[in-house]
Order: structure tokens, then sequence, then C-alpha cells
């Protein structure tokens, strides 16, 4: 790509059109593509605030005399749905959270009577503390893994590193991640005794967690990205830019890097959501105060207004990070506005 | 590459070996450390903690800490002295005397009205409580003398164990009985301890009361050793729990699984027995059901060999039952089973039901008039041990032509099944309780359909009237007529006990006693 706004030719672009219109048409382009996005992302909202919904109250049992005890009496049972409306049919039920969520009211937790909203808000960064640092390692190892790989084994050379990486991060990417933090924990927690087993109380119990999140990503991660590199190292520009002796660094860092992005970063984005949405079995292992720990127990014990909340903002945070990819991409490569792609 | 990547696995071998035999320790518990955190963890937030609100195991322990109780219990089965210092027991009657100065969480004194308040609170239709039912079974009338300090419990009929059953009831300061909304998530008692902060799903944390000297027997919360602060905490699973007990970042939790091996094999942490019974089958004689038909729950009762369902569900840790209550102390010990449950004798089982016209058909099972000898076993999932033990029943009933249909119920489902819709046949699980009146309510008496606990729907004219007679006896005679009301059930196969189980507490640089199935804040000692 940056070959292509430096001028260099590329066989896949069409020609350019004359500069005012082209700029109308770029800012239409740009409207409508954000517009498609928009809408797309307030109807997968609405699915998905539905099916969650319907999902939630297929689970068999009565959460309120859970909650309450075997011991509890029925007039106190009875109260306490009433309190919670869960004596309205399901539709009503439905409407009344839509109304909700539309300002903001999520409910509030039929076990611990406290606004989910609350839950949310002290529990949704716990676990974006630990996922968006497992994101950033797993750019920082991938990166350079995947192209120091693409570089040394380009043109069929370095088999045994080609062996070598194909096999380890296959191995690597196919470990479960909470087989991976059960592992971390009973070397480094048990027999070492070098990190605490759960909590995030200190910055040494961020340790185990995000090593556990990070290899299975960063091995597929840097899969991809060898394979981008692996493109990109044999288009022409690349090797006339070598004929042109740029210094090598340079040569990758503006001509390389940014060409192998597209792929790689639209990976990237779904391991970022992967990493946000999929840190439940990981936290269940560290004990870890995140969303991840609390949706476990509230499916336990059918706790409808946390696990709707909770999946709603897991999912709409899902949606929104693929939105943005979407949108890096639109600027980054403008074909994929077009629907080129 | 191959040379670190060996090393590299030597390593970790190493480390989980090393794990396995467990760190060296001296053995002793040490120098006790004063003034120090107790962590303890729990399951899953239990919601509530109001006493008065719910009677679930998680939210007792928790609030065990702030409420005290009027007379308390040791390990032994002796009740001693607590909130009241002594007491007068007449067959229906028992005046207890307030101890003097004791104090509510905002310094106020405790009154022998507030006492009493308490009692007409949990028996207000307004406010009903479950603790009605585990404290008095029956009508009553609670009356208070301010200046000589007592509380007086008159009932409508002679209770041979109000002692300890009103004396057991958590008793609620004032204040927090006239905003209980207060008392969910925070206490107003007279215990050892309160809170002082309370993140949802996460932790509570409590700070001990200066001053506190009216524990069971005595009892205080500034002993050597005792903590100052406790923190309850909510880890769901019990390998994290285990963890961080091996690491020493907890003082206690309770441990069922499988991570009971590694820790019984650490010799720096103690181990505190708590007895449950965790193998019951209660049956549901509701009109229609298979097993309403006494024959085929004599053939069912033949047809379990409690000793190998014993092994299979307690992983060959626990013993079979021979008594209808387990949690220690005991109030009635000693066997109940031996002469009175039908001993496992296949051939009997077969005998009995080719009698009674339930014929067996090709693929063994039994039928008669059209209709296949087929039970809805439900149980709650959580425990290994518990499949395999519902696993290996349905075997041995099908050995006798009766086809088990198994489901397993998260715990939602499963009291829903039980108390809601009643759609089961029989069920598989322990009821733990500490006193034996307790008892009658899920044996006897309403159904859940009318507002009680009799999920079973049984109707056993033996069992309604010993109990009645057992309930107004107290002493050896009151246990030897609740021995008796028991076998009246294990007889006619209403319930058939089969396993206790241990659910015990692990501690690391703590120990603590416990009573029923829960721990005793009084007793908690930290060590260095």
């Amino acid at each position: 790509m940056s070959a292509q706004l430096a001028g260099e030719p590329d066989a896949g672009s069409p020609a350019g059109p004359a500069a005012g219109a082209a700029t109308g048409r770029g800012v239409g382009q740009w409207a409508f593509f954000v517009g498609r996005k928009l809408l797309r992302l307030v109807v997968s909202l609405l699915i998905l605030v539905t099916a969650t919904f319907i999902m939630v109250h297929l689970i068999p049992g009565d959460p309120v005399l859970a909650a309450l005890g075997d011991q509890a009496t029925p007039q106190l049972i009875a109260l306490r749905r009433h309190e919670l409306g869960l004596d309205l049919s399901l539709p009503a039920q439905y409407f009344h959270y839509l109304q909700g969520v539309v300002t903001g009211d999520f409910g509030r937790s039929i076990v611990t009577d406290a606004p989910v909203s609350q839950l949310l808000a002290t529990k949704f960064p716990n676990t974006l503390g630990l996922a968006i640092p497992a994101f950033v390692l797993v750019v920082l190892i991938a990166l350079p893994v995947g192209l120091l790989t693409a570089i040394r084994t380009r043109g069929g050379r370095g088999r045994v590193t080609r062996t070598l990486f194909v096999n380890i991060t296959g191995l690597l990417n196919s470990i479960p991640d909470y087989v991976l933090a059960t592992l971390l924990s009973l070397i480094f927690v048990v027999a070492i005794k070098a990190f605490p087993a759960a909590g995030n109380g200190t910055a040494a119990s961020y340790v185990l967690p995000v090593a556990a999140l990070v290899v299975g990503p960063a091995a597929s991660l840097s899969r991809i990205v060898r394979v981008e590199a692996l493109k990109v190292l044999d288009a022409e520009y690349i090797r006339a830019a070598k004929a042109r002796r740029l210094p090598t660094l340079l040569r990758y860092w503006r001509h390389v890097l940014p060409n192998m992005l597209t792929a790689s970063l639209t990976f990237g984005g779904m391991i970022l959501a992967g990493l946000i949405a999929g840190t439940v079995l990981v936290e269940n292992v560290f004990g870890w105060p995140g969303v991840g720990t609390v949706i476990a127990q509230a499916v336990i014990q059918k706790d409808y207004p946390l696990i709707q909340g909770i999946l709603l903002v897991l999912g709409a945070t899902v949606l929104i990070l693929n939105m943005i990819v979407d949108f890096v991409l639109g600027v980054l490569d403008p074909r994929s506005r077009m629907g080129a792609h | 590459m191959k040379r670190k990547y060996l090393a590299v696995v030597a390593l970790a071998v190493t480390a989980l070996a090393a794990s396995a035999c467990g760190t060296t320790s001296s053995g002793s518990d040490g120098a006790l450390l004063s003034g120090g955190t107790f962590t303890m963890n729990l399951g899953t937030d239990p919601g509530t903690i109001n006493p008065y609100k719910t009677t679930g195991g998680t939210n007792r322990q928790i609030f065990a800490f702030a409420y005290d109780t009027l007379v308390g219990r040791t390990p032994t089965g002796d009740t001693v002295p607590q909130l009241a210092s002594s007491w007068q027991v007449t067959p229906n009657q028992v005046t207890y005397t307030l101890r003097k100065g004791v104090t509510c969480q905002d310094g106020s004194t405790l009154t022998a009205s507030a006492v009493a308040a308490d009692f007409a609170y949990i028996k207000d239709p307004a406010t009903l409580s479950a603790w009605v039912n585990l404290t008095i079974p029956m009508a009553y009338t609670a009356t208070a003398d301010d200046t000589a300090n007592t509380v007086t419990i008159t009932t409508s009929q002679p209770f041979g164990m109000l002692l300890q059953g009103a004396g057991s009831l958590p008793i609620v300061c004032p204040q927090g009985l006239k905003n209980p909304a207060s008392l969910d998530h925070g206490t107003d008692g007279t215990g050892p301890y309160q809170v002082t902060n309370y993140v949802p799903s996460d932790h509570y944390t409590f700070e001990a009361r200066p001053g506190y000297a009216w524990g069971p027997g005595g009892a205080t919360n500034s002993a050597p050793g005792s903590p100052k602060t406790v923190t309850i905490s909510f880890v769901q699973n019990e390998s994290t729990s285990a963890n961080q007990l091996l690491s020493g970042q907890i003082n206690a939790a309770q441990i069922t699984g499988p991570d009971r091996t590694r820790l019984d094999a650490n010799p720096t942490l103690k181990r505190q027995s708590v007895p449950v019974m965790v193998g019951e089958m209660n049956l549901n004689e509701a009109p229609g059901r298979p097993l309403a038909d006494p024959q085929v729950r004599q053939a069912l009762a033949q047809a379990l060999n409690r000793p190998e369902v014993t092994k299979v569900g307690t992983s060959n840790l626990g013993t079979v039952a021979n008594n209808m209550m387990v949690e220690a102390p005991v109030t009635c010990g000693g066997d109940e089973t031996t002469g009175a449950l039908p001993q496992f004798d296949v051939a009997a089982a077969n005998r009995a039901l080719d009698a009674a016209g339930w014929a067996k058909g090709a693929d063994g099972t039994r039928s008669k008039n059209g209709q296949q000898l087929a039970i809805k076993l439900i149980y709650q999932v959580g425990a290994p041990q518990t499949v395999s033990a519902t696993e290996l029943i349905a075997q041995e009933l099908a050995a006798v032509g009766i086809k088990a249909n198994l489901q397993g119920l998260t715990q939602n489902a499963f009291l829903e099944s039980l108390y809601t819709t009643q759609d089961f046949d029989a069920y598989y699980s322990g009821i733990n309780l500490e006193f034996p009146f307790m008892m009658t309510t899920y044996y006897g008496g309403a159904t859940p359909a009318k507002g009680g606990r009799n999920a079973g729907s049984i109707v056993n004219p033996d069992f309604d009237s010993l109990s009645a007679k057992a309930l107004s006896t107290p002493g050896p005679q009151g246990c030897d007529l609740w021995k008796q009301a028991h076998q009246a059930l294990l007889k006619r196969a209403d319930v058939i006990p089969i396993s206790v189980g241990d659910r015990p507490f692990y501690t690391s640089k703590a120990t603590l006693q416990t009573v029923g199935l829960f721990a005793v804040p009084t007793s908690i000692r930290l060590y260095q």
C-alpha cells in the first residue's frame, strides 16, 4: 500500500479519476461505507440481545428458589419473583429488558441484587486488563517472529526452520488456554511459588494468565504473518526497492510491513475480540475478578440479567472491534471500501 | 534448540514431581499470629446474607461471623451459654437469661425485647422466615422482661428440643430488623465480626469488633491467634482454591473434589473433617408414580448394594450411612438402619416384583398392565463421583428389572424439580440438618404445592405419630423416639440412606473448628 501511495505501479488498482470528482466520490464512498457498517452493527446488536434473552430463558431451573435456598417460603419466593419481574410473560420481560438496555439499565442480579451495570463497570475493566496486554504481546511476538521466519525461509530456503516453525506453532496453537493455565499454575504457583495463584492484586499476578492467553494466538498470528510476508517479499516493488539499494531496514519498515498488515490486521482484530470474549476459562483458573468468572457463576445460578448483560457487552465489544478493523482496513486499503475484496 | 527443549521438559517434570511430594515442613503449627488477616474461599457469591431471608449453606457460613445465637453447641454436642448466660426449661417453655453487656454493632446494648422481636419477626406472615421450621416447628409466643433481662418462648405444645431449637436462631439487632435491606450485604448483629466491605461476586471483608467476649462458652475474638480481619472470597474453581492453599495465599477453603488428594499429601496443611450425607435415595410416592407402590420400593431398596455405591460415590473415602443424621455432633446417634432398612438381596427383590405382577420383558425391564417399570432418577451435577454412583445404582436396579433414566441437573433445575414441578421418581442427594425435628417437613406434612417441603409426597402414619411424640420428648427418650420414627421411614423404604462422605476444610497456617457444616468464627487461629 505504501508503494501505491508513493505512485509506484500496482497492477491491481484502477486508474484514478479527475481530482475534484474523486474527492466528492471518495467522501460519498466513506459515508456509505460508514453508514452501512453502523447499520449492520445496530442490527447485529438487536439480534444478539434477542438471541441472548431466548437462550438464557431456555436454561432449566428457577434461579430465585436456588438463590433463596430450599427452605425459602413460597411467599418469599413469589415476592422475589415479582420484584424481579419474573412473574410477567416472556414477551413482556423481553420488551421490558429491551427498554432497559436502550436507557442503559441492564437490571439487577437475581443473586446479589447488585445493578448489572455496576458489576460490569467493576469487572469488565479487569477482563480488558488481561486481554489488552495479552493482545499487545501477541502482536509484539507474532510480527517479528513471522517476518523473520519468512525472510529465513523464502524461496524454499531454511527447510529445517520452516519445519520447526510450522510444528511448534501448530503444537502451541492446539493447546487449549485453560490447559496451559493449569500447567503454568502447577509449575509456577504450586511448585516454585513464584507467582500468586489467584486474584489481580499485584503486577506479578498478571504474568501467568497473560502468558496462558498469549501462547496460542501468538503462534497462529505468526503463521499468518509469515504467509503474508512471503507474498510481499516476492512482490515486484520489493525487488525494485532492493534494486534501488534501499537500506534493508528501511525496505522492510516502509514497504514490507505495511503491505503485509492487511490480513494480519484482520486476523489480529479477531484475536483481540476472541481474547476479550474468551478469557472465561483462564479467569476461572486464576480466580481473576473479570466478567469471565462472573458469567460462569451466573450461568450456573441462572442469573438472567447478569448473563444477558455480560453477553451483550462482550458481543457488542466484538462487533465494535470488527467494525474498527473494517474502518482501519478501509483507510489502509481503499479497495475494501468499494467491496473489491 | 533440542537441548534447550529437553532442559525445559526436565525442569517441568521435576517441578511437577516436587509439587506432588509437597514442601518440607516440621509439621508443627508454629507461633500464633494475633491480629492478622484470615482469608477463606467459599464457592460463589450467595447473594443476600440477611439471616432471616435465607438458610443456604454459604449464606450461613458468612453470617455466622456477624450473628450470635442464644446458646452455642460444642463440637462434642454440649449446649453452652452464648448470648444467654443461663436458662430454665419446661416441656413447653424456655426462659433465657441474657448475658449482661452484649452490644450490637452500633454500640447499643442488646435487650430482651430486641430478642423477642426477632422471634416475632420470623413468624410474622408479612416477614415469614424459613427459620421458623428450623427453630420452633409449632406455634409459639415470645415475651421479654427487660428488667430481669429474660426472654421467654412458650410453645403451643411440649417441644423436647426447645432449648436448642429456639437457641439456634441468629439474633439480629433492632436497627437491622427495622431496615432489612441493610442486611442484604451488610450486618447488624452482636457477633465477633462485622462487614466493612463487600464487592459483589468477589468478597466480603469483616473486621473484629472490639470488646467481644460472649462467644460460645465465653469465647472471644481477641484470643492469641485470633484474626483482626476476615476476608471471605468467592472462588468457584476448587483447583484454584487448592493452589491458593498450597501457595499460602489463603488460609482456608472447603475442598470436596479430586484436589483433596494433593492437599492430603501436603504436610503443611491441616484438615478439619465435616461429615455429610452425600448419597441418599429419596423417593416420590405421589399417586400414579411407580414408587407409590410399597412393593416396588422394597424391591428397589433390596436391589441396592449400599457398600458398593458408597465406594463409588465417595471415591472410597466414605462410609455406609447407618443413621439419617450425620452432621457432627450428631444429636441422636447410633445405628438406625440395621433391622429397619431392607437388606441387599437381589433374589428377594426379583421374587417380590414377580409376586407383584411385574413381568420381565425381553430387554430385562419389567412391566405390568402395559406400563414399564421405569423411574426418573435425578441428581445434581458437579461431583464426578455422583455421576458414577447414580450409574451404578441404575445398573443395580436394572438387575431386578427396574429401568432408571438418569438426569443430571444444575442446582437450579434440581430444586425446581423437587419443589416446583415435583417431576421425579427418585433423587440421589443428601439432606443434612442439625436436629431431627428439622426432618419432619421433608418426610411428612404438606407437599411443595401446598407450601411444604415434602417433595416425595410421603404419607407415613407411623413416622408422623412417632415424630409427634419425639417432638415433645426431651433427652435420651426423645432420641429413642426419633430413632423409631426414622426407622418407620426406612422399613417402608420411603428413604434409603446410603453413604456418608466428607466435605473438609483445609487450612494453611491456621486452624479452626466446625460445628455441623460450618466453621466456628471464634475458633479460628492464625499461625506465623
